[in-house]
This record gives structure tokens, sequence and C-alpha cells, in this order.
């Protein structure tokens, strides 16, 4: 079986690397205008600024987990900063060699497959440091567009960008049985909480918040869902799924297509405006919440009329305002959390898990380190799609088993289904004997049924359309 | 001769400038992105926290793990900026035409603090180039600029210190009356013509490497001089606005 993947994943980038060999000298001259294109002046300011001292390499659990050169953040940074220098300075004009330029040519685009696809998951822990402080994640997904255009995207991940684009979602799932899910779960649901009127809104206009997911979560993880909507239910929110746009993630994010990356996250929009919510709640996903609150705006190009907010702020929120109440004692653990790269060092969610994980269990234990300054799982920047980085990816993630070892926990938080997948996999590679879970599942084994103190703001929905 | 020299110091100085600001400026022609999404922390205190304490080895793993090399870097750099400023009370103290309403004498004491800095950041200088000839895999990430950069900044490190010490001898007296009398002797003139004979050799070659550290600050790395500032306010600015840094409750 192995070796039939193993035979699989060459084949896929066999033929990434026939595509490379087919590239004409217009297809180079087009990627560079691409590529050009990409790049605003903050790349264009890191792309200068590199000295090679080489310090980020232990930031980088690719550096770490196989000790090669070409897993050093500023290695993989030079590859583009080489294109950078020979095509748009006046020194790499004139003495490429001296000063480490080269031609954007075959060659260079294999490397930029190889490394910045395959050794890098976007998770900027490099940036942070950095002695001069580049942003590398920010200029890998401006070369990673380059290749999205000339159509060097591998397989995997390009298929889910396009199943996305092509069917609502990324896992392809039918509008009729995602209906019929969501029904299902409301029929859970009403038995978790005792209340017949308990239900998973569909297309609620007027509702305060609509909620996305991650569409692994119908599929594989529906107890997720069911979660939150519990959550909701005891805090009396006005709340509700869009029958065609609930997907949480973009992985145009991963791949470097802007204009698909548009279109995916035009979809929430839309939905917001038609159902006129008026916070976009962004499930536990990381990327899905870099992407829609952070990045979407720029690619729309507009601001947003509307609030876009991650589950957890809400749930904390409600923690706070005493609208949910927990008890701690239902969560023995020891409950250890990942912090996703995509969610808390460049989304900036670094607090509320911490704040809900408190509030729903009394053996709560920081992994080391934290925060933003926590590894990357490897799960990250679209790997999860590209089997024929698997064998890579989870050599990488042995910084992240490490990690978990050492907390000794039983129970992993991971508010991000990406990384749940690749922790699921560390498990199991690495014989963690943990059992991973998102921060709602774990707030929701906590709920106390009726407890809520305060039933303030809620709002009264419209009518379903 | 000198005078000549000197001119060529302020020249090149002023085309390492202008180049650097053309280099900047030229980044602005790639774009602004669009900042549409609504701020979460402060922009300006994410630049505060980049500009400082996000460099402190407490906030950097790259730092708090490479000590020797953090420090290096550290003392690399104000030996550089002692020998600027060394190099700055010599233009101008020697009476550049058209600028001698300005002068910087710099007192003995000065001179021998700023020849220590140049130094020990020479020092420093070298055991950084040391460790990019001898570990294989800084060596793999480096081009010839990474060495050059380093062996130019190097010699005008090593010459402003020797410059600097000469000056110290001459102001405090460490080189006697009777050693410059002696020379005067020997060639003919005076003692005092003498001993800034002797200044003027030391700070020729000084002028010499300034004026070829400045021709090639916008050809390689050392362009970081500049860019530095400029990368490490669009991260505050990224970190800041997204409302990672600073962390909640931290004092910048």
């Amino acid at each position: 079986m192995k070796d039939k993947n193993n035979s699989g994943n060459l084949q896929t980038r066999n033929l990434i690397e026939e595509r490379i060999d087919r590239l004409t000298p217009e297809d180079l001259k087009r990627a560079l205008q691409v590529f050009k294109g990409k790049l605003g002046s903050e790349h264009a300011a890191y792309l200068n600024s590199c000295v090679h001292c080489g310090l980020c390499a232990e930031s980088c659990h690719y550096y770490l987990a196989d000790g090669d050169v070409e897993s050093i953040p500023a290695r993989k940074l030079n590859l583009v900063t080489a294109v950078f220098k020979r095509h748009f300075t006046f020194a790499g004009k004139a003495i490429p060699q001296w000063v480490g330029a080269r031609e954007l040519d075959r060659d260079i685009m294999r490397q930029w497959l190889d490394s910045l696809f395959g050794r890098c998951s976007l998770c900027g822990r490099c940036s942070l440091n950095c002695s001069i402080g580049l942003n590398v994640s920010y200029v890998v997904r401006a070369a990673r567009s380059a290749m999205a255009s000339l159509d060097l995207v591998p397989t995997g991940l390009q298929s889910t960008v396009n199943t996305a684009i092509d069917k609502g979602n990324n896992m392809g799932i039918p509008e009729a049985e995602w209906i019929e899910t969501v029904q299902w779960l409301a029929e859970e649901l009403r038995k978790d909480v005792g209340d017949p009127k308990a239900t998973l809104p569909m297309n609620l206009k007027g509702a305060r918040l609509l909620y996305t997911v991650n569409p692994r979560e119908p599929m594989f993880f529906p107890l997720s869902i069911v979660a939150v909507a519990k959550i909701f239910h005891a805090a009396g929110e006005s709340w509700t799924f869009s029958s065609k746009n609930y997907d949480v993630t973009n992985y145009g994010f991963f791949s470097g297509d802007d204009q698909a990356a548009r279109t995916i996250s035009d979809r929430l929009v839309r939905s917001m405006e038609e159902l006129g919510c008026r916070t976009l709640v962004l499930a536990e996903c990381g990327h899905g919440f870099n992407s829609n609150r952070w990045e979407a705006p720029e690619w729309i190009g507009k601001e947003y009329g509307f609030e876009v907010k991650s589950i957890l702020e809400i749930v904390a929120d409600y923690i706070r305002a005493g609208r949910i109440r927990l008890d701690p004692s239902r969560n023995p653990g020891p409950v250890t959390l990942h912090d996703p790269c995509n969610l808390v060092r460049l989304g900036g969610i670094v607090e509320e898990q911490r704040y809900i994980l408190k509030s729903s269990t009394n053996n709560f234990i920081e992994m080391t380190p934290n925060r933003e300054k926590n590894f990357c799982c490897g799960g990250g920047g679209g790997q999860l799609s590209m089997t024929e980085f698997t064998e890579r990816r989870l050599k990488a993630g042995k910084v992240k088993a490490d990690q978990i070892r050492r907390t000794g926990a039983k129970i992993v938080a991971a508010p991000c289904h990406n990384c749940i997948d690749q922790l699921i996999e560390l498990n199991k590679h690495y014989k963690l004997g943990v059992e991973v879970k998102t921060v709602s599942e774990i707030a929701a084994d906590a709920l106390v049924i009726g407890g809520a103190t305060n039933s303030e703001e809620k709002c009264e929905p419209q009518r379903p359309v | 001769m000198t005078a000549l020299l000197k001119y060529a110091v302020v020249l090149t100085f002023v085309f390492a400038v202008v180049s650097l600001s053309f280099m900047v400026i030229k980044t602005f022609f790639f774009g602004r992105k669009a900042q549409y999404a609504k701020p979460r922390g402060s922009a300006g205190k994410g630049i505060l926290f980049a500009l400082g304490k996000g460099m402190m080895p407490s906030e950097k793993e790259s730092a708090s793990k490479h000590l020797p090399t953090y420090f290096a870097g550290i003392l690399y750099h104000a030996g550089i900026f002692a020998a600027l400023f060394y190099l700055l009370s010599l233009v101008l103290s020697l009476g550049l035409p058209g600028l001698s309403f300005v002068s910087l004498e710099l007192p003995a004491s000065l001179a021998l603090f700023l020849c220590i800095v140049c130094a020990v950041g020479l020092l420093s200088g070298v055991s950084l180039v040391l460790k990019r000839v001898s570990l294989p895999a800084l060596r793999k990430l480096s081009c010839p600029d990474d060495f050059a950069a380093n062996l130019i900044v190097d010699a005008f490190l090593l010459l402003a210190a020797m410059s600097s010490y000469q000056r110290f001898s001459v102001s405090s007296g460490a080189l006697s009356g009777s050693f410059y009398s002696a020379i005067a002797a020997f060639n003919g003139g005076s003692a005092g013509a003498a001993a800034g004979n002797h200044l003027g050799g030391a700070n020729t070659l000084f002028f010499v490497v300034a004026v070829v550290m400045f021709l090639y600050v916008p050809l390689g790395k050392i362009r970081h001089c500049f860019f530095f500032f400029y990368a490490r306010i669009l991260l505050g600015l990224f970190y800041g606005k997204r409302g990672v840094w600073p962390a909640p409750g931290m004092r910048l």
C-alpha cells in the first residue's frame, strides 16, 4: 500500500516536472510578469533586505526535522530574491553571480516547486525570528502566484481549489446533502440539549450571525458542528447557516491564485449581504480565518460592511457576558493547546482560546513555546493536499509531536481543521496517545445547559428564505 | 591629495544615500497593497515593538539561541557607527573647503573610546566572517557579496581604529613632542607639521576605504542599512494591525 502511495506521489510530482520541462521562453516571460504584478512595495522591501545570516534556520520546523540547508528559510527566500535581483535590480543585472542573482528559468522553477510548495507551510515563524524582520511567507506566496499562473501548482492542491470553485465547497458536497446533514445534526442537537425546539437554522434572514464551517466537518467531524450549535443554543443566539455558501476554507490562499481566492471568499460576502447578517463567524479554521478576516477584503477590493469574527471570539464573549456557563470539572484533561499559525501568529486570535479552555477545564497545560511563537504542526500551506510531500510533512511534524509529548496532555485542543488532520496523523505516526478536539468541542463538553446568567444581546431573526 | 579624498568621501557618501533613497522609492513603484481589512490592534504600537523589544533575545529565539552571534552583530554595528562618527569628525575637523564653519574636534578620551569601539567591532566582524567561512550551511547560503561586504567594512573598521588611536596618541601626547622633533630634524620642517603628516598618512588610507565602501553600499547587502528599518517598520505594521504585536498587556 505504501509503495502504491509512493509511486502515486512520484507520478504527481513527475507530471508537474514534465510541465516545467515544456515551459517556453514566452511562458517564463509571462510568469515573470505575473510575479512582478504580485509584488507590492512590501515585497520589494523584503526582497532587498536579506543578509544571509542564517539565524532563521532553527525557527523552521522543516529544518529542525531534516537539517537540510534547502529547508533554511533564508535559502527558500533566496530562491525568490535571486530572481528579483536578476530582473529588477541594477546590481543583479550588472554583476549577477556576485550578488547571487538568477534568471527565472526551468531550473529555478523546479526549485521553487520543491522548496516553496514542498518545504514551506507559510507559517511565518521565521519572520518573527528574522534578524531583519522579513515577512518570508508573504514573499513565498507571491512566488507561488507566479507558479499558479503557469499551472504549476501541485495537483492535489490545485484540485482542492478547483473543487471549491466548481462545487461551492472544497469537498464537493452537494447542496441537498449539506441540508440533509444539517437536519440530521439538528436531531442530535435536540437530543443533546433536551429541547424539541432546538435547531440549526438554514438561510435565516436577519440572523445576527452567519456561521461557516470547514467542509471536512459535515463529512468527517459532524460533532464539532453540533458542539457549536449547542453553544449557540445555550447562549440564545440568533444565527444561521447558508445552504449554498458555508465553506470557510480558501485554498486559493495556499496556491497563490488570487483570482480563485477572491471568487471563493466573495461567496461568503454575498451570502452575508443576501441574508442581512451582522457578523460573519468563521469556524475553527486557521487559514480560513486569515483568508476571510485579513486577506479577502484586499482580494475583493473593498471594506466590508459587516464584522468578521472567529467563533472563538464569539464563545469567549458569551463566557465573559455570562451568556453561557461552563463547568470545568467536566473536562478532567489534562488539555493542551496547539496554536494554529494562521489563526494566532498571522491572525491575532491569541488569548480567546486560552480563556475558553481555562473556563472549560481545570487542567490546562501550555505547550512551550506557545502563542505567536508556537511551532507549526506541518499541516498548513496546503501541505495536507500535496501528497507528493507527505513523507516530508510527517517528518516536519516531529517538532510538534515532541512539543505535545512534553506536555503530558491527553487531549490536544486545536482550533483548526487542517491542524486537526495533521495532528491526528502525527498522533498515529509518533504514537502520542492523545485525543484531538476543537476548542468548541471542549467548551461544549463543559456546557451547563440552562446555566446562563445573562441572555441579553439576543436578536430576533426574520424568516427563513 | 587629502583634500581631494575628503571631497571624494563626501561625494560618495552622498551617492550612497541618494542611491539607497532611490532604491527605497523604487519599491513604491511596485504598488502599495490596499488596507481594507479593519485593524484589530495598533499599527503604531506594532512598529514600536518591531523596532524595540521585538529585537531582544527574550522575544527572538534566533537571538536567544545564538547569543554570541547576536552580541557580535550588535558590537559590529556599534563599531560601524563609531567609525562613521570618527570619519565625520575627520572630514569636518580637517577643514573641508566650504565646510569651514563646522568643526568637530575630538578630545583625546573620545578618540580613544571610538578606537576601542571600532576595534571591538572589527573583532566581531571578523568573527562573523569566520563563522560564515567555517559553517557549511552558512557557506551555502552565501554569495561573494556576503564576504566582500563584510571584508570592506572590516577594513573600514580597522583603519578607523588605527587612525583614531593615532589621533588619541597625538592629542594626549602619548607620542612625545621629541618624537616629532626628531622626525622634523630628519626631514626638515616643524614638529607640528611632522605630527600632521603622521596623521595625514593614516587618514589617507581610511578615506580611500571609506570611498570604496560608500560606492559599494548600493550594490551589495550593505544596503540593509536603509532597508533594515524599512522592513522592520513593515513587519511591525503587519503584526501591529493584526493585534499580534505587542502581546496584550505587554509594556513596550
